[in-house]
């Protein structure tokens, strides 16, 4: 028999993809207004997906945990800028060099996921914006280590990454050395014209650590240990008395998370070749989370298909709207503005939905609770 | 010494770090060469300043809402109450109360819808506070470009169009209340009006708890089964407080404004929430429960270490670091609130 | 409390071999990874003592590179990755007969070295042929940059908006 779709199904499919469909018809707006041709937003969005899919990606585990979205991811990224920073000062270059700041980098993530998982531990039900707390206080310990640590007490000396005055770090170092070294390992150029130049860049070896990383995510869902975050995300009371040690589950999402978003760090900054020391990291938690939501995730649960799309999505957004806006209107700033407002609007909109759905949910059980027992009663 | 350890214990370890830090810093800064006089000076101007916004925490967190977050939708309320009384082209004292009278109804508008919201999103409002904000705050950095202000003194000068980044009170009401009523003894200097200004609102605040509605309002936030029980609608109190707060928070950046010299548009309201938040958690609030002590004892520590620790690090060890400490500090202050066992499941 | 022997299992020896693995890793990388500068240089140069005068042609390959002609007072400098590499050198002779030194192997001890052809040639022992050259860091045309400020702008929610992801 076929099933009948019905006006209420469509309803339920609208409000559960609402995100993905405002975006969806934002870009197919915004595409004709920006005037870019295919092959170029092809190319861009290779690009993007390239730069942040790890990152996206370190954001699932904790979702699966419970958690929420975890914006101390943040403490991640400025393991691997750490990293780079050492990398970059010893001249360490290329792939090794990229694949020593990821060793430098695994430790320190390890220690604040450590740090983030157990202050998490302390203020369960509200883990978002304890994160979210939590990546505000670590730049503070981040900012005070690089700027004035980084020379005097971590040997350092490298002009090319200290100030003059002799401590701290610059504000922006330049990783020409390591820059693109994994998406030029193997690169595939298609459609290039006849300078060798435009066309489409594809970097294989970049896509098979993705790949890599969506596998191990996908094995991990089925081990002993991913099957207990599910039951911890699921309910923690019931995950304890199950006889899962529901803190250390919890600590290892977060710390898991904390070392992927240090790898992604890594290959978004030798893709972006720049470093901003004291920005780069800030505004990555916020854009990550507003592209995995932009995805069609919510705060309780995400898949990788949310990842990619949400990826192609945002950013699709975020190439269109200056240009579209400087067609529109005449400013380009207008755009820039709405783009951000875009990203913090969707956060928010998600976020609204989430609570809306849960409570919903939550009134719906307790009703169903009562009707059975009303039932028992009866007979 | 039991007792002293209770209220050691009730004074919170963080709470007692900072206040000895500030104890330090005001008895090295005479070795340091800078005058006391004037660094109190300093921060009691900045106290004047800053202290309404930290009362608008009061309202949102006795109905059980949490920290706001979204203070910069009552700072947003306050910049629309501030160009449009600039707009109109009044000058002196009068534009103040103009700016009071303006931002009103977009505080209470901005506020009821907000309220209404978090009515909604009961158990994490501190989250989408936070993001609310931050929308409300990436909106209107688009409305200020295209809103059809024309005063020559806010739009930018070539363009004629938009809003500038920063726009001078100079004129308008700039030091209406610092420089009344001010006492001048040496280098000492205090703002009768100011603090005066900020008095009138925390009795009024005061008071309106110890009135039934806020005793209602304080139910709601401290027992929410018990303020249903009693017959209590609590969306109502909820969206009462929020608007209270969102109000609140737009007289403060008028007050603000009036001391620092300048109306900060466009990202400006960004990160505002973050120092109030923290200066009400320094005075010893939590995230459930906080009164005015709270908000005049945080506000003189935050904004005493704010303005004392450049100063005297610069002088002593010729560095800067005050401003990473103050983003530890503050933000640790928060995390701490946080994550103490004792707050409420919200 | 642990017993000794459940602390010293068997995980505990897998985990401490990964992390010696790990570390030496890391060791090969940096060591593998690091890029130092070479200088080849034909200057005159005197070592302990005795005078080297410069060649008047020399054709040089280092690591088996590309070869490039080097008359007196010549300096060219190479980036080069790992500690070990090889100079091959081909000179004139009084005679101006091409003579061709056998390869001479050498270590990188510092960030940026330099290696004097002559010497090499007169057949010095390549550690004494070789020294450290220090950079003259060039006077900041530019303003001291202030991560300070950077700070401040960015908790004041400035460069927020327009940032390139």
């Amino acid at each position: 028999m076929r099933k009948e779709i019905t006006s209420k199904d469509v309803r339920k499919f609208l409000s559960n993809n609402i995100v993905p469909i405002i975006f969806i018809v934002l870009c197919a707006v915004c595409i004709p207004v920006a005037g870019y041709t295919g092959q170029y937003l092809v190319d861009q969005i290779i690009t993007r997906i390239v730069r942040n899919s790890f990152l996206v990606l370190s954001l699932l585990i904790p979702i699966m945990a419970g958690m929420g979205l975890n914006f101390g991811m943040t403490l991640g990224a400025m393991a691997g800028q750490i990293g780079l920073i050492f990398v970059t000062s010893w001249n360490i270059v290329s792939i090794p060099g990229l694949l020593l700041a990821a060793i430098i980098a695994t430790p320190i993530a390890v220690v604040l996921g450590w740090f983030c998982g157990s202050m998490l531990n302390k203020a369960k039900g509200r883990e978002m914006i304890t994160s979210y707390m939590i990546s505000f206080f670590m730049n503070g310990v981040y900012q005070l280590v690089v700027l004035y640590g980084m020379g005097p007490v971590i040997p350092l000396s490298n002009s090319r990454v200290i100030l003059p005055r002799g401590y701290g770090v610059r504000n922006t170092i330049d990783l020409l050395s390591v820059r693109k070294s994994i998406d030029n390992f193997w690169a595939i150029r298609l459609f290039t014209d006849e300078n060798g130049t435009g066309g489409i860049t594809i970097p294989v070896l970049t896509f098979i650590l993705i790949i890599a990383l969506c596998l191990v995510i996908v094995w991990f869902r089925k081990t002993k240990i991913g099957q207990d975050m599910r039951a911890v995300g699921q309910d923690m009371e019931v995950a304890r008395e199950a006889g899962i040690k529901v803190e250390r589950t919890r600590i290892l999402a977060i710390i898991i998370s904390t070392v992927f978003a240090a790898y992604g760090m890594i290959i978004y900054l030798s893709n972006m070749g720049t470093l901003n020391t004291y920005n780069s990291h800030s505004q990555i938690g916020m854009f990550s989370i507003a592209a995995l939501l932009v995805g069609g995730a919510s705060v309780s649960k995400a898949s990788i298909k949310n990842v990619f799309l949400g990826i192609i999505l945002f950013h699709l957004m975020f190439i269109l709207t200056p240009q579209a806006g400087r067609n529109l209107i005449g400013q380009a700033q207008i755009g820039e503005f709405f783009r951000v407002f875009v990203s913090y609007g969707v956060i928010t909109l998600s976020l609204v939905l989430y609570e809306i759905r849960t409570r919903r949910e939550k009134a719906e059980s307790a009703r169903n609770l009562a009707l059975g027992q009303k039932q028992e009663e009866k007979a | 010494m039991d007792r002293a350890m209770e209220i050691l214990k009730g004074f919170g370890l963080p709470r007692l770090i900072i206040t000895l830090f500030l104890v330090a810093l005001f008895i090295i800064a005479p070795f340091a060469g800078i005058s006391v006089t004037a660094s109190i000076t300093d921060v009691l101007g900045r106290f004047g300043q800053n202290a309404i916004m930290v009362l608008a925490m009061v309202p949102m967190i006795h109905s059980g809402c949490g920290l706001n977050f979204g203070l910069p939708l009552g700072i947003i309320s306050g910049l629309l109450g501030a160009t449009l009384a600039i707009e109109t082209g009044i000058h002196g004292p009068v534009s103040f109360i103009l700016a009071i009278l303006y931002s009103t109804p977009f505080a209470i508008i901005l506020g009821w819808g907000y309220g209404k919201l978090l009515n909604r999103v009961k158990g994490g409002e501190m989250m989408i506070a936070t993001y609310v904000g931050f929308s409300s705050v990436a909106f209107m950095s688009i409305m200020w470009l295209i809103l059809p202000y024309s005063s020559p003194t806010m739009v930018w000068g070539y363009t004629g169009q938009g809003l500038r980044t920063t726009i001078s009170t100079e004129g308008f009401y700039y030091h209406i209340l610092r420089d009344t009523l001010s006492i001048n003894i040496g280098h000492l200097s205090i703002s009768l009006a100011e603090i005066l200004f900020f008095a009138f609102f925390a009795f009024i605040i005061w008071a309106f708890l110890h009135t039934k509605t806020g005793t209602a309002m304080t139910a709601v936030g401290s027992n929410p089964v018990f303020a249903r029980a009693s017959g209590i609608n609590i969306d109502r109190q909820r969206t009462l407080s929020v608007i209270m707060s969102t109000w609140l928070g737009a007289l403060g950046i008028l007050c603000y404004q009036q001391g620092y010299g300048f109306v900060q548009l466009y990202q400006g309201p960004m990160y505002m929430a973050m120092p109030a938040v923290s200066a009400i958690l320094i005075g010893g609030a939590s995230v459930n429960k906080a009164n005015i002590t709270n908000v005049i004892i945080g506000t003189i520590l935050y904004q005493g270490i704010v303005s004392m620790t450049p100063s005297v690090m610069n002088s002593l060890i010729h560095t800067d670091m005050s401003e990473v400490l103050r983003i530890i500090v503050s933000n640790g202050m928060i995390l701490y609130a946080l994550t103490r066992k004792t707050g409420a499941s919200r | 409390m642990k017993s000794a022997k459940e602390i010293f299992d068997i995980r505990f020896f897998v985990r401490l071999a990964c992390i010696v693995v790990i570390i030496a890793l890391a060791v090969f990388l940096y060591n593998f990874g690091k890029e130092r500068t070479l200088l080849v240089d034909n200057w005159t140069i005197e070592i302990n003592g005795t005078s080297y005068r410069a060649e008047d042609w020399a054709k040089v390959s280092v690591d088996g590179q590309k070869a490039q002609e080097y008359s007196p007072r010549m300096r060219i400098s190479f980036p080069l990755r790992g500690r070990t590499h090889t100079i091959a050198i081909t000179y004139d002779d009084k005679s101006f007969n091409e003579i061709e030194l056998p390869v001479v192997e050498f270590k990188l001890e510092h960030d940026s070295s330099l290696i004097s052809i002559p010497a090499l040639v007169a057949g010095l022992p390549a550690e004494e042929c070789i020294q450290e050259f220090i950079v003259q860091p060039a006077p900041e045309a530019a303003a001291e940059e202030n991560p300070e400020e950077a700070i401040a702008e960015q908790d004041a929610g400035f460069g927020d908006m327009t940032m390139e992801i």
